[in-house]
């Protein structure tokens, strides 16, 4: 739940940086990359992180339009679209709405919520799928910027040069592990 | 950010019993599927999602008992530390900090940032990693519960009942 504005624009403005990131590591052949049999591809689930923030606002009036998706789908469109997306939401959630309305119901989907739960349940189910798309990623041989933290690759680099927190405290007291 | 320590308490409550349910799912034999050859499997991730959100709190002076991650990893074993730490976090979260603590820093892992921003980034931390282990999951053959909305076979199910015409 989100009481104020700001405080989802700070949050998600830092968010949608990291999925923009993230977004333009791809490739136009690694869309094509199964989940698993019969599940979504990586260029469908891409395709949702970018199309999701407006799907969502627009049941609650945010009056944003689609795009249509171009056919053979590529990484480029995926990430232009979804700067285009999240930008939007940032400015229309501050254009449209105060404090105050955050606790107003929305219904989007059929379901009832305060819209800053509605606005934290947007964030999260970009970083879910975010992850998911993060393992795709590696599965497909591209690198996945970090999100949360150092990556694989920045981690091996403190492994070897030491610098890793808890690395000399393995499984002790967490309390001293990031003293590393 | 958080400007209430009720707002974290109810994100993390809705999350954490939905984060249940997923490792709940898990099987032993599952824990060893890797995202790819070397890295992390599904049982790091699991692991990593138990342990991650008290030894951030721990850094601002939660004092939430660390538990050692056990030679042999087991499914239950995953799910009952991540239901025993979820618990904890909420509870000390709420004993020890305020609505005005939110904005002020804390440092985690030589990290300053405001507490509402800390906590904020421990709910998403984990959603993130948990969209990780449901991929490996559906890797390893497994059906994960819905997250955000109905999974793959709640949306077939739907979709049969509706037929393909009200789509």
């Amino acid at each position: 739940m989100y009481n104020k504005v700001d405080d989802f624009v700070n949050s998600y403005s830092h968010e949608s940086q990291v999925t923009a990131n993230q977004l333009d590591s791809l490739t136009d052949t690694s869309l094509n990359t199964p989940k698993a049999e019969g599940h979504s591809s990586l260029g469908q689930i891409a395709l949702h992180i970018a199309q999701a923030p407006i799907q969502i606002l627009n049941q609650h009036g945010l009056g944003v339009e689609d795009k249509p998706v171009p056919e053979p789908l590529t990484a480029k469109f995926i990430a232009d679209e979804y700067r285009r997306t999240s930008a939007a939401v940032i400015a229309g959630v501050k254009e449209k709405w105060n404090d105050a309305q955050l606790h107003d119901t929305a219904n989007i989907f059929g379901m009832e919520m305060p819209l800053g739960k509605w606005l934290s349940a947007l964030e999260k189910h970009e970083v879910h799928h975010r992850g998911q798309l993060s393992v795709l990623q590696r599965q497909a041989g591209l690198p996945v910027p970090s999100i949360y933290g150092p990556n694989k690759e920045q981690t091996d680099a403190m492994i070897a040069a030491g610098t890793m927190p808890g690395q000399n405290n393995p499984g002790g007291d967490s309390s001293q592990s990031a003293q590393g | 950010m958080y400007s209430k320590i009720s707002d974290f308490v109810g994100a993390y409550t809705h999350e954490s019993q939905t984060t249940a349910r997923v490792l709940d799912a898990l099987t032993d034999a599952s824990l060893g599927q890797e995202k790819t050859e070397g890295d992390w499997t599904a049982g790091t991730h699991a692991w990593h999602i138990a342990s991650t959100p008290y030894q951030i709190t721990n850094q601002f002076g939660t004092e939430i008992a660390a538990v050692d991650k056990p030679e042999t990893l087991t499914a239950k074993g995953c799910a009952d530390e991540y239901r025993r730490s979820s618990a904890a976090v909420i509870d000390a979260i709420r004993a020890k900090y305020t609505d005005a603590d939110l904005s002020t820093e804390v440092s985690a892992f030589n990290y300053p940032m405001p507490l509402g921003v800390w906590l904020n980034m421990i709910v998403n931390h984990e959603v993130h990693h948990r969209g990780q282990l449901s991929i490996l999951m559906r890797q390893a053959g497994l059906s994960v519960p819905s997250i955000y909305g109905p999974n793959k076979e709640e949306t077939a199910k739907y979709v049969a009942e509706q037929g393909a015409a009200a789509h």
